[in-house]
């Protein structure tokens, strides 16, 4: 994880990796200090100096003998979950990186030529925003902000529309945009609540001027819903369906059960932990310190390959087993080759079964 | 009488990928690979069931893309060069490890499944493994299910409406077209839900769909029965929640079965390991290595260090860990029944993928699991939606809540740094696309065939997985080069269409490349 990467991240997500790695007397830091603490500490860790050595000699004796190279594919990571290993696996064959092709010769848009904000939800916590805002329309808003225009700042107005229009919600915040920046991860202070973003310039003197308004979106609620059915139900029963569901254990309040249940999503959306958000699995500790494995490793294999050549038309046997001859005659065959000693007779006979012959080659193989 | 019912589903989809233009294609194996490994492997297992006479129901999604890469021509017979291919690699094998009995015994086995695999599907199924599935179905063994046209994460859809809408009815009329019915529910794409698209499944006739356990967990009001029976969103589309339990008996690394140590290990694969000359024709023709589907190894251990695999103790695993799943869920039932005193129902769903691929005895565990379930006990039995939903009809009304199968359970997997990038492109293809359809009602001849091919186009961006591959990290360039590809097909296509001015030759360039859906409605967009 990079510097970026945290900063990105929000002060209580950084707390919590904080206390994953098992630091202190971060609560009162600002969140730089909280990056700078957490880089120092997730420094490559040290490399062991003992360096292991290992000497097998292979010998193989009496005939060619060819060595195999072996690449291990891909180094075994610890797994967290299998389904993410497993989905992956579908569109994994190998093959490594390759340069592509494309098709059309086509340059990548970067904007479209219309002004708009477009709004989705990512999860209870956070909505993402990009925008658009062309030439004419920057123009446009220099004329109707005047003087004022050089010392605006473009900001979005992000405002809780839950009970409310955009217009009349008094429910909103501000967030000061990065110069140049199209879009904008946005972390939203309640769940399971309605949400409109206008973009627009903010002057020195507090004035908003719209440059455009989002769609309105629905972020989910955290956790379960407050509405009872009391003709279905009881809350009790309810609490302890929803622990049956979830995995539980039964007997709780519902006061209890719901906070637990609460804090659970909220950790597993802040930290990463886990799929599905209240799965029994997914409670904590999903973050493995694996031992780190040392990768060093060297592997010989052996391989012996007998080839030669008779009339096309003979039968050919290698170990009594029957061998197709190329049509030019010759043949060649490829085994693996394990310790200890191999004999390999290669008999041909003619097709008019007169003539016969048997050449046998012996090889012994010590690995030491 | 039974105490409750199981409900397995497997939800089989890959992305459309077919390159005509190229002789050899990397990213086709993920078809050619899930032929042998799943799709064959399932055919077998069910096969074998009917054969004797063991009665099951399994849930499947067939995604459209899937259906249409498997009823394609040119990609059956690239399958047969395939398998081809395999099982010239394998019999060389065989001979290579004269001296090695236990490699030879697994080159044996080898050799086998693939002489097998080409039987099933050269002889038995004529090459379109669609008949296959389509005949469980015919049996009433087997209810298939549809899914997004081409995988599309429909909530990150919300802001255009109309690509929701003709996702769910282009998979809906491909569905009836190659499975002869209409599908009576759906597998949203990734189990992404967002409130308010029961309105379009409902428009298409499906009645039923999945989510995560918290998609009904959280419905509101709270649901009587949790995720042990469905509930009706308000237009009596019902919602399945899935399981927690089942699925950690499979998916957890701590307890889950795929990563028992006597299983196949996945990534070791003879592509790589062996002397290069020797596999030279068996990987991408630039040389790079790629895997075969040769693999001797068996999991082992959580390190580099690997030992032979030996299929007998595997597969006797893969009968002791059916024999365990069946049994928790007889005692889960139990419990469950007495509890709320109504047979639950407990949703198991799982990318059908796993099965074979990624767990290669998988189809084995599904296959004793199938067989324990109707000889060993009477505790529950397997069921499908449909029939669900026809014996018990009366279900509770709540509003499930919006939710996904990936990673923390909404949409971040296919919404976050690597990936955001695309959204900006694929909703203005998609206001395009309405803009289209909107103007160009009726048309004929030239145009007519943009405007299909321009929908195609769209479609085929918006595939889910292109963005998951992105955030995963594997085959990143090849998930960007389609976006981009499908992206520049349809702006050329919709500045051609404005400007009355289509390059025939281009066109049907293009047609010939992204052939799915050749009847595919483009109107669904007109608003």
């Amino acid at each position: 994880m990079d510097k970026s990467q945290l900063q990105s991240m929000t002060k209580q997500e950084l707390s919590e990796r904080a206390k994953d790695l098992n630091l202190s007397g971060f609560s009162r830091m600002s969140k730089a200090e909280l990056v700078q603490l957490i880089l120092d500490n997730t420094k490559s860790e040290p490399v062991a100096e003992t360096k292991n050595s290992r000497t097998k000699k292979t010998k193989a004796s009496g005939a060619e003998s060819k060595s195999v190279s072996r690449t291990v594919s891909e180094t075994t990571t610890a797994v967290v979950d299998f389904k993410d290993e497993a989905e992956k696996s579908k569109y994994y064959v190998g093959g490594g990186i390759r340069e592509q092709f494309y098709e059309e010769s086509f340059v990548f848009p970067q904007e479209y030529g219309s002004t708009k904000i477009v709004l989705m939800v990512r999860d209870p916590y956070w909505m993402y925003a990009y925008w658009e805002v062309t030439y004419q329309k920057i123009e446009e808003m220099k004329k109707k902000i005047g003087d004022q225009f050089n010392n605006s700042k473009l900001i979005l107005r992000v405002k809780d529309t839950t009970n409310s229009s955009a217009d009349d919600t008094d429910k909103y915040f501000d967030i000061h945009l990065a110069p140049g920046a199209n879009n904008w991860y946005i972390n939203v202070p309640s769940d399971c609540s309605d949400y409109i973003v206008d973009l627009g310039f903010l002057s020195p003197d507090g004035k908003f001027y719209l440059v455009a308004r989002s769609n309105r979106i629905s972020v989910p609620r955290v956790g379960v819903s407050d509405e009872v059915d009391e003709e279905y139900a009881t809350i009790d029963e309810l609490d302890k369906i929803y622990a049956l569901s979830g995995g539980l254990s039964i007997g709780m309040s519902s006061g209890e059960i719901r906070e637990m249940m609460k804090k659970r999503i909220e950790q597993a959306i802040s930290s990463g932990a886990f799929s599905g958000a209240v799965s029994s699995w997914g409670s904590g500790g999903l973050v493995k310190k694996e031992k780190k494995e040392r990768n060093f490793f060297l592997v010989v294999n052996t391989e012996l390959i007998v080839y030669g050549a008779t009339v096309p038309d003979a039968e050919l046997t290698i170990q009594g087993k029957p061998k197709k001859l190329n049509p030019d005659g010759t043949f060649s065959m490829r085994f693996a080759l394990p310790d200890g000693l191999q004999e390999i007779p290669v008999k041909a006979i003619s097709s008019d079964k007169i003539d016969e012959i048997t050449i046998t080659p012996i090889v012994s193989k010590k690995t030491v | 009488m039974e105490k409750g019912y199981l409900c397995l589903v497997l939800h089989a989809h890959l992305p459309f990928v077919r390159h005509p233009e190229h002789e050899f294609f990397l990213e086709e194996d993920w078809l050619y690979e899930a032929i042998t490994e799943t799709y064959i492997p399932m055919i077998r297992v069910f096969d074998g069931l009917i054969q004797d006479k063991v009665d099951f129901r399994i849930t499947m999604t067939l995604t459209p893309s899937l259906i249409s890469m498997l009823v394609d021509p040119l990609l059956q017979n690239r399958y047969l060069h395939h398998i081809n291919k395999l099982i010239e690699l394998a019999s060389k094998e065989v001979e290579r490890t004269r001296w090695e009995p236990k490699f030879n015994h697994l080159a044996l086995m080898y050799k086998d499944l693939f002489m097998n695999a080409r039987h099933i599907f050269e002889d038995v199924y004529n090459k379109n493994l669609v008949t296959a599935f389509k005949k469980f179905q015919d049996l009433g063994k087997l209810e298939i299910i549809t899914c997004g046209a081409t995988h599309g994460f429909l909530p990150l859809m919300e802001i255009n409406p109309q690509a929701v809408r003709a996702q769910i009815k282009v998979a809906v009329d491909l569905h009836k077209k190659e499975l002869g019915r209409q599908p009576n529910g759906i597998w949203l794409p990734e189990c992404g839900y967002y409130p308010g698209h029961e309105e379009f499944l409902k428009e298409n006739g499906i009645n039923f769909f999945f989510t995560d356990c918290h998609g009904v967990l959280h419905a509101s009001p709270r649901p009587r029965y949790g995720v042990f029976a469905p509930v009706y969103c308000k237009n009596k589309v019902a919602a399945f929640g899935r399981d927690m339990e089942t699925s950690k008996q499979v998916w957890s690394a701590e307890e889950g079965y795929p990563g028992d140590y006597d299983y196949r290990d996945f990534y070791r694969d003879i592509g790589y390991d062996l002397d290069f000359e020797y596999v030279k024709p068996y990987i991408c023709p630039d040389g790079t290595r790629k895997n075969t589907g040769i693999k001797y190894f068996r999991i082992t251990g959580r390190t580099n260090h690997k030992e032979v695999y030996e299929p007998v103790n595997a597969l006797e695993k893969a009968a002791s860990h059916a024999g365990n799943f069946m049994f928790n869920r007889e005692k889960q039932i139990e419990f469950l029944f007495d509890f709320i005193k109504k047979k639950p129902i407990i949703v198991a769903p799982y990318d059908a993928e796993l099965y074979g691929h990624w767990w290669f005895e998988g189809p084995d565990w599904i296959n004793f699991l199938l067989r324990k379930i109707h000889h060993d006990q009477k505790v529950f039995r397997t069921i499908t939606p449909s029939e669900y939903l026809q014996e018990n009809p009366k279900n509770q009304v709540c509003r499930p809540s919006a939710s996904s199968w990936g990673y923390k359970g909404y949409n971040e997997v296919w919404l976050e740094g690597s990936n955001d990038w695309i959204y900006r492109h694929l909703h203005t293809a998609s206001d395009r696309m309405i803009e289209l359809a909107n103007t160009y009602r009726d048309s004929f001849g030239l145009t007519r065939r943009a405007l299909k091919q321009a929908a195609r186009e769209l479609l085929l961006a918006q595939s889910s997985d292109w963005a998951f591959i992105m955030k995963t990290g594997t085959m990143v360039e090849y998930a960007v080069k389609r976006t981009k590809d499908h992206i520049a097909r349809f702006t050329r296509l919709y500045e051609d269409i404005k400007r009355g001015s289509i390059n025939e030759e281009w066109l049907a360039d293009v047609e010939n490349k992204d052939n799915i859906f050749p009847d595919i409605d483009y109107t669904v967009y007109a608003t």
